[in-house]
């Protein structure tokens, strides 16, 4: 399967209910990618990151802004050079360098996971306190 | 009189006895565990709920053929019971391969605050697909119920905008 063939892949909607209730519920997502075959986590991370983002603007409104989900991870030159890694930059990212070194990709999905769900837990437990529930 | 169908699905006690018997005035239980719930909305207009729990005989269905002119579907789980998530994604599988109808998925929650909050916050469902939403809904809340109705209208009144 080439780069192109992997980024077009698309979740079926039985995976992406699976998503939507580990997300939201805070389950983590680390089991489900190392099942995944590589075009399924690829998805996995578009998918999950796309909802993220709607559930904060949802959540947020005009608060909302992807920096403050991005400024939580660890920035790409810094993981490369944690992983030993010598490819270009733009590779590091699990949509090209996961055909080639799928053990590595997984993991920084993994980490990214981790912390889109801490976004989304904080939400709601924010909008818990807003609704005085 | 034009009637507008709908699948109610789900593994059982998730609440589509709970759904038929607040949002309809009238409910036949038909063999193998169906039942009928109608409920006019004018001297035109009937819509008809059609509460199927997922058993061999919902799988053997056509449902194709059957509820092709259907409004849709709501297949319904429960957020509390992690293996009725696993039936709801069985049923969403089925109904994606075999069928071609708007499907809303929506979690059974309640009693405690995480239900005022995601009814709150999820409202109008997430997008899965351009024909599927997830949504939430709190049983005893005819409110709550009758808003899944009006999100799966709203699925296909999204479908022809586009």
């Amino acid at each position: 399967m080439t780069y192109t063939e992997v980024a077009r892949k698309e979740l079926s909607l039985a995976q992406k209910v699976e998503a939507i209730y580990r997300l939201l519920k805070g389950i983590s997502f680390d089991d489900l990618i190392d099942s995944y075959k590589n075009e399924d986590a690829v998805a996995l991370q578009k998918f999950v990151w796309d909802k993220t983002v709607e559930i904060g603007l949802r959540m947020r409104g005009k608060d909302f802004s992807r920096k403050e989900i991005t400024g939580r991870m660890i920035p790409t030159p810094v993981y490369q050079r944690q992983q030993g890694c010598s490819e270009r930059i733009y590779y590091c990212k699990a949509t090209l360098c996961i055909l080639s070194n799928p053990k590595c990709a997984r993991k920084k999905l993994k980490g990214q996971f981790r912390i889109l769900q801490d976004s989304v837990q904080e939400w709601i437990y924010a909008s818990g306190r807003e609704l005085n529930v | 009189m034009r009637i507008g169908e709908i699948l109610i699905i789900g593994p059982k006690s998730v609440g589509k006895e709970a759904l038929l018997q607040k949002l309809c005035t009238q409910i036949e239980t038909h063999e193998k565990g169906f039942e009928l719930g109608l409920l006019p909305l004018d001297n035109e207009i009937l819509l008809h709920f059609y509460g199927i729990p997922w058993s061999h005989y919902a799988r053997s269905t056509a449902w194709d053929l059957i509820a092709s002119k259907a409004l849709g579907a709501i297949i319904l789980f429960d957020w509390a019971r992690p293996e009725t998530v696993k039936t709801a994604e069985e049923i969403v599988e089925f109904f994606q391969m075999n069928a071609t109808l708007p499907i809303l998925v929506a979690s059974k929650i309640e009693g405690d605050e995480a239900s005022k909050i995601a009814i709150h916050a999820y409202s109008g469902g997430l997008q899965l697909s351009r024909s599927c939403k997830f949504t939430f809904y709190h049983p005893e809340q005819t409110d709550s119920l009758r808003q899944l109705i009006v999100d799966l209208v709203n699925i296909n009144l999204e479908q022809l905008a586009v």
